[in-house]
């Protein structure tokens, strides 16, 4: 009984649990939620992108592998059809053959595409279809994906210039009273960037006057124009207001049609305006809303360095400079903060808006050293490279742009978005590396994927950074994997270690001779600051002081100084720089500093004195074409002799070996270089006639024919300047495989030298003599071929003796050695009884040239290759194929296993008069002038002439060894009034040229050789010009170590386009 | 507190006051003559299963050992770091009815007894106070204000059944006040159980799990005779469960200054206190 109760109270609380428990409540409604699914989750370039260079890699990432093999299908589709395939980039053309450029990374998350097949300045679509990652849940078959536009670095022919963009936006987003919608909101930290259809006549980029950024009101009334930091240049503009917007205010930026592009064609006048949005909430408070240090992580000594970037598969923050050029260089990223405010995301939920102020940098280390095709090394190195942000960079944050609005982020389907927009100058530490390297890298889009790691909002920007190496000789596309944290408690370096310091000038302080018609480049050891840069006075100290009006723009770490008129020649010039220039430290500026070593010694006013291209030692003299590419500066004849041979230069002789047919790598400009100061009015392009004999209303012209009879014109530019001009066809005009002529006419219209050195007609056929002005037109047959060089450029002769091109050393002009062939009679024979110079010291023949050259991928050492022909006599010595003219045998000693190629396309010499004494039959006397002399550098029988960069033991320096083929040209040489001949016509000579290439403070590259072998040239004289019948000689001795030719690029300012002067 | 007592000392006069104006001893054993009665007594015995009926009045004291964020979602761990954080859990003071039934034991002098509380199942308001109440659990994600506002007080609810069983010795079996005491166990038996914070439940409730668990009960009352059978009773109970865990996962939050996000997952929150509750059940009754 006793049991049985206890049984019943026992159920009795179980049935009340029971039953209490059965009345409670369901499971909580748990939020589950929704699965993203895989999809496209970053592409870039980003869509609407108008400024992709060709270098670029395209990446497609998904958050699950793609199938590689529909991907790689080629697709089909012809002009304005969808294309057919799983993934296709379509043109104007139609479909884009992709099937080398096209690879699948990161574990077969991303396709990458290698953009250089496509052409500049055209846009082109980009198809993914669903069938390329069937899991993805994002891609549509109806439609592009994205559009972008590839860079276009050359002026256009026949087009005026025109907006692309505005903040990478469409610039009708930005017309008065649009209603076009921003497609992120203008903010009061902004800066506005424009981005043109062609680079500008940066003369005409003038700010305050062409380009003005005036504050309006409600009415439209002017209220006043903002001070603002203007950085202008190629077809950029960047205007950073110095203060911030007020919110609400209207702004307009007025581009005046005074604007030219390089063809001086007019830009279309335009105001866009702007009405900005607050940063600071609220609108009238000091403080940022949201402060923030953006520092890059993982960098170089950070744990976990590098790490695996989502994008690319590759390491992040770890950078590889690949090109040809220059091999691979890694580059790693310093561990750098930057200060950076956030707008208010709840005011800004579609796009909060960052900004990191200007002044602040980034670090890498550096190329130490830079070695050619990675293997020979040279002497320049770059140190730390520096990027400082000369206006503000601008970001915006966003959902992932792939999914819906409003998708909820996720980290690996549907990352967050970031923006980011900046104006960047690269610097590095080492001064000579600096000179080469220095350049602003303009209107950078940035697009990035954001993501939660380590408790931190982490960044990854992808961009392809398009690099001018070699003071612009070359590019690097460099991807730039970059990864940054986001974390306000990072403490920021504010001070500045440094203060700027001048490290070169071209000219170089004290120097003599200078072109007249030139920029100055000042270059500092970092970026400048809008200050002072109106202070700059350049005098006319010859001229009583008179001050000279100059512009002054920033470049990278170089400020280009514009005479605003072409200088007096002969003159004396100083120009002040001001002390007051401070760099772009954003938390504590510092000014100019001196010192003992740098460019002026201390100073703070640069020296020069303008060439004087008086002629005392001679008559006018026309103007020469010294290097024609492609092609050669004279009028041919036996143009149909041989087959694959293009002929000889008319006046030369019949025996000449006939040049190659000529060929034009489509990568480069067409350009022509003179041996004198040109007058720039007459560099005008033509239009080809259709019979392709002449150019029409120009001195040159290109031409197209399928047939080789009827001759259509090629649309050029034609960028001016002083002494060469460089002609730009339009984008994809010149397709590969095809025939084309360049025409330079003889007669009017023509290229004219400078009135002051008479304005004369260009001479076609100096062969026949130097003082000719005219003569028929240089006809140039070409092909045009893919690009094959690693570095290609016109390289002149520097310094000059013969300034102004008269083919003899002037009083004024000063020996410049480094360019010169000293000569010896060594023997005579015959009638001549003794024959020595008039002037022992006037003994040297000066030399001026315009080599166009092209640096090659590198290949294994032998300088046997017939182009050379050295044995190699021992373990890394190697020997001439012969003895000299001495008999003297000359070798030269390599290092390491690699050398680089370099061609030397022909040219013209042009070589300053030697005056000789002769006594014939031992009692007449006989005075000879051998005028001017011209040497051309003549193609190798059995193909291109290539020299070779090679490393030497002991040397850090590159040196260049090249045997080149001459011959040497006396047209203007009369002995006895004509009475006795001569054979100085086509003697051919064989120098072998060897030395180092060396970079300078100013940005030129140096190559500086000298001949190894003793030349012996016998000049023969003979009666009454009757070949054969030769009465005496005189044997003339290059000795060895005489004949120094120095060649030098011109710093293009990176790549820049030469700016006509005005 | 003072509350309390002030609630205690009251009743304790009531009593007293009950068993003062009744001087002689209450009869041995006056079984009542009510319907059913017999079938109670027939199923249990004689003079054995007792009841009181009145007024609970729970004093829920909660001793908040920790309240720690772990398992914290990527978005999470930007915003807060994981770990302990301040603040306490609390409940408010409720008043319900309830039974107390007793079963007497066959030992002794008739003293003893096994015990019981049977009522509806209180609803548990848990509440929370101090800093994890008053302020945003994440102000800023990143130096980014969140715009995520402070919870407040009210975090969830649960319905309990806290099964109560003492041993109980009386004392002064003759007198008309009978003191007593006793010893038990309960367990804690949570059912029902969601939160009901707003911000927390905007897009769904997190599934909140609370530890089932044994606690320990001491009681004290006193029984005062009325009339007849029937007895009032002022009965307190200290009621203990140490070491309750009550764990929150699968929270969704809406982060205002973070408008890129729909909603932030938050990560798992685990609550450990001791739950103590002091029950004063004032009730009458009588012994079948």
């Amino acid at each position: 009984m006793t049991i049985t109760r206890w049984h019943h109270t026992s159920l009795l609380v179980f049935c009340m649990a029971t039953m209490l428990t059965a009345c409670g409540g369901s499971d909580p409604k748990v939020f589950n939620p929704p699965k993203p699914g895989d999809a496209l989750i970053y592409a870039y370039p980003d869509n609407g992108l108008v400024d992709v260079p060709l270098s670029t890699h395209g990446l497609w990432v998904f958050s699950s592998p793609v199938d590689k093999q529909a991907v790689s299908r080629p697709c089909t589709g012809g002009a304005g059809e969808k294309p057919q395939g799983s993934f296709c980039v379509t043109g104007p053309d139609g479909v884009v053959d992709m099937s080398q450029h096209l690879s699948v990374i990161n574990g077969g998350k991303t396709i990458q595409l290698d953009m250089s097949i496509l052409k500049a300045g055209t846009r082109y679509q980009v198809w993914v279809r669903p069938s390329a990652n069937p899991q993805a849940v994002n891609l549509s078959g109806d439609k592009p994906l994205l559009s972008f536009r590839t860079r276009q670095s050359n002026p256009i022919p026949g087009q005026a210039p025109y907006i692309l963009a505005v903040n990478h936006d469409s610039p009708d987003a930005f017309a008065p009273d649009t209603k076009v919608k921003t497609r992120f909101p203008f903010m009061d930290f902004s800066p506005i960037r424009v981005t043109f259809s062609e680079p500008l006549d940066q003369n005409t980029m003038v700010q305050g006057q062409t380009v003005t950024l005036m504050e309006v009101d409600d009415s439209g009334n002017d209220v006043g124009e903002v001070p603002a930091s203007m950085h202008s240049e190629r077809h950029y503009l960047s205007l950073q207001p110095k203060q911030y917007l007020t919110p609400g205010h209207h702004y307009q930026l007025r581009l005046s049609s005074d604007i030219h592009d390089l063809d001086n064609q007019s830009l279309a006048a335009t105001t866009l305006e702007f009405v900005p949005h607050p940063s600071h909430n609220p609108a009238d408070s000091d403080k940022p809303y949201i402060t923030q240090t953006l520092q890059t992580y993982p960098a170089l000594g950070d744990p976990g360095y590098p790490r695996t970037s989502h994008l690319t598969g590759r390491p992040l923050n770890r950078f590889e400079l690949e090109t040809t050029a220059l091999g691979v260089n890694m580059a790693d990223s310093l561990p750098n903060g930057l200060k950076a405010y956030l707008g208010d995301p709840t005011v800004y939920p579609e796009a909060t808006p960052v900004v990191a102020p200007a002044g602040q940098q980034l670090s890498l280390t550096g190329i130490d050293p830079v070695k050619l095709g990675g293997k020979v090394h040279t002497d320049l190195a770059t140190g730390k490279i520096t990027g400082t942000f000369i206006d503000n960079v601008t970001g915006y944050l966003t959902t992932n742009p792939f999914r819906p609005k409003g998708f909820q982020p996720d980290d690996e389907k549907a990352p967050l978005y970031v923006y980011m927009d900046f104006d960047l100058a690269m610097q590095t530490e080492n001064p000579n590396g600096n000179a080469t390297l220095n350049q602003n890298m303009m209107h950078v889009e940035a697009v990035g994927i954001v993501t939660i790691e380590d408790k931190k909002l982490t960044f990854e920007v992808f961009r392809t950074l398009e690099f001018d190496v070699l003071s612009g000789a070359t590019t690097i596309g460099a991807d730039f994997s970059l990864g940054a944290r986001s974390d306000p408690d990072i403490p920021v370096d504010t001070v500045n270690h440094e203060a700027p310091t001048l490290t070169g000038s071209l000219p170089i302080n004290n120097a003599e001779g200078v072109e007249s018609n030139k920029n100055i480049l000042l270059t500092f050891s970092e970026p400048l600051a809008d200050v002072a840069l109106d202070q700059f006075h350049l005098l006319d100290i010859s001229n009583g002081g008179v001050q000279v009006p100059v512009k002054v723009r920033r470049d990278g770490t170089t400020l280009v100084v514009s005479p605003q008129q072409t200088l007096n020649s002969n003159s004396e010039y100083h120009l002040q720089i001001p002390d007051q220039l401070t760099d772009q430290h954003l938390f504590h500026p510092r000014t100019l500093a001196h010192s003992a070593d740098d460019a002026l010694s201390g100073g703070n006013t640069l020296v020069f004195t303008t060439a004087d291209y008086r002629r005392t030692a001679s008559g006018d003299m026309p103007p020469l074409v010294l290097g024609l590419y492609p092609g050669i500066g004279c009028a041919l004849v036996d143009t149909d002799k041989t087959p694959g041979r293009a002929g000889r230069c008319a006046g030369g002789l019949s025996t000449d070996t006939l040049y190659q047919d000529f060929q034009y790598e489509t990568s480069r400009g067409i350009s022509i270089a003179f041996s004198q100061p040109m007058d720039t009015s007459t560099m005008r392009v033509g239009t080809i006639t259709a019979d392709g004999s002449a150019c029409l209303n120009g001195a040159i012209c290109v031409g197209h024919s399928d047939n080789g009879s009827q001759w259509q014109p090629v649309a050029t530019s034609l960028v001016a300047a002083n002494t060469s001009a460089t002609l730009f066809p339009a984008p994809g005009d010149m397709p590969v495989g095809g025939g084309y002529r360049l025409v330079v006419n003889g007669d009017e219209p023509t290229f004219h030298s400078t009135a002051e050195l008479g304005g004369l007609r260009i001479n076609t056929t100096p062969l026949m003599s130097l003082q000719d002005p005219g003569g028929p037109n240089i006809v140039i047959n070409f092909t045009a071929v893919a690009p094959f060089d690693t570095v290609a450029s016109t390289i002149f002769t520097r310094p000059l003796t013969d300034t102004n091109g008269s083919g003899f050393q002037d009083d004024s002009e000063q020996e410049r050695i480094r360019n010169s062939a000293a000569g010896a009679i060594e023997g005579v024979g015959g009638v001549i009884t003794d024959a020595r110079f008039a002037d022992p010291n006037k003994n040297k023949i000066f030399l001026s040239g315009a080599l166009p050259i092209a640096f090659l991928p590198k290949q294994p050492l032998d300088l046997g290759r017939p182009s050379l022909g050295f044995k190699q006599t021992a373990p890394n010595h190697w020997c001439g194929p012969q003895p000299d003219d001495h008999g003297n045998t000359f070798c030269i000693d390599t290092e390491g296993d690699t050398m680089i190629p370099v061609e030397a396309n022909p040219t013209l010499v042009l070589g300053t008069s030697l005056t000789l004494q002769a006594t014939v039959l031992g009692t007449v006397p006989l005075t000879l002038s051998t005028n001017g002399l011209l040497l051309r550098i003549r193609p190798r029988d059995d193909g291109t002439t290539y020299g070779f960069v090679v490393n030497r033991p002991g040397d850090q320096r590159p040196f260049f060894i090249v045997k080149l083929n001459a011959y040497l040209d006396a047209p203007d040489l009369q002995v006895a009034g004509g009475v006795i001949g001569h054979d100085l016509h086509s003697a051919a000579a064989t120098a072998y040229l060897y030395g180092p290439i060396s970079y300078h403070r100013d940005g030129r590259i140096f190559l500086s050789t000298t001949n190894l072998n003793a030349i012996v040239k016998r000049i023969n004289v003979n009666v009454l010009s009757i070949s054969g019948a030769n009465a005496g000689y005189a044997d003339l001795l290059l000795d060895v170590g005489s004949y120094n030719i120095q060649v030098v690029n011109t710093p293009s300012r990176a790549r820049k386009i030469p700016q006509p002067l005005p | 507190m003072t509350r309390r007592y002030t609630l205690t000392t009251l009743a304790t006069a009531t009593l007293l006051a009950c068993a003062s104006s009744h001087a002689e001893p209450p009869p041995a054993y006056s079984p009542p003559d009510y319907p059913g009665a017999g079938l109670v007594r027939k199923m249990f015995g004689e003079n054995k299963l007792y009841f009181r009926i009145g007024a609970l009045y729970a004093i829920p004291y909660i001793k908040t050992h920790s309240i720690v964020l772990k398992n914290l979602s990527e978005l999470a761990s930007v915003a807060v770091e994981p770990g302990p954080q301040e603040g306490e859990a609390y409940s408010d003071p409720q008043l319900q009815p309830a039974a107390i039934i007793g079963y007497r034991l066959p030992w002794g002098d008739g003293g003893w007894s096994v015990e019981t509380v049977v009522g509806a199942p209180p609803t548990l308001k848990i509440k929370a106070r101090g800093k994890i109440a008053d302020q945003p659990l994440v102000k800023e994600a990143n130096g980014i204000p969140t715009g995520v506002p402070a919870l407040g007080h009210n975090v969830a609810e649960t319905k309990a059944i806290p099964p109560v069983v003492t041993l109980v010795k009386r004392f002064r079996l003759n007198q008309r006040l009978r003191p007593y005491a006793g010893l038990g166990l309960t367990y804690l038996y949570t059912y029902d159980t969601h939160v009901t914070n707003p911000i927390l439940t905007e897009f769904g409730e997190p599934k909140l799990t609370i530890d089932n668990k044994f606690g320990w009960v001491a009681q004290a009352g006193l029984d005062a005779h009325v009339k007849g059978p029937w007895w009032a009773t002022l009965d307190i109970k200290y009621i203990s469960v140490p070491n309750v865990t009550a764990t929150m996962e699968k929270t969704y939050i809406r982060a205002p200054g973070l408008p890129q996000y729909q909603y932030a997952e938050v990560g798992d929150a685990q609550f450990k206190a001791d739950l103590n509750n002091l029950a004063i059940t004032l009730g009458a009754g009588f012994t079948f």
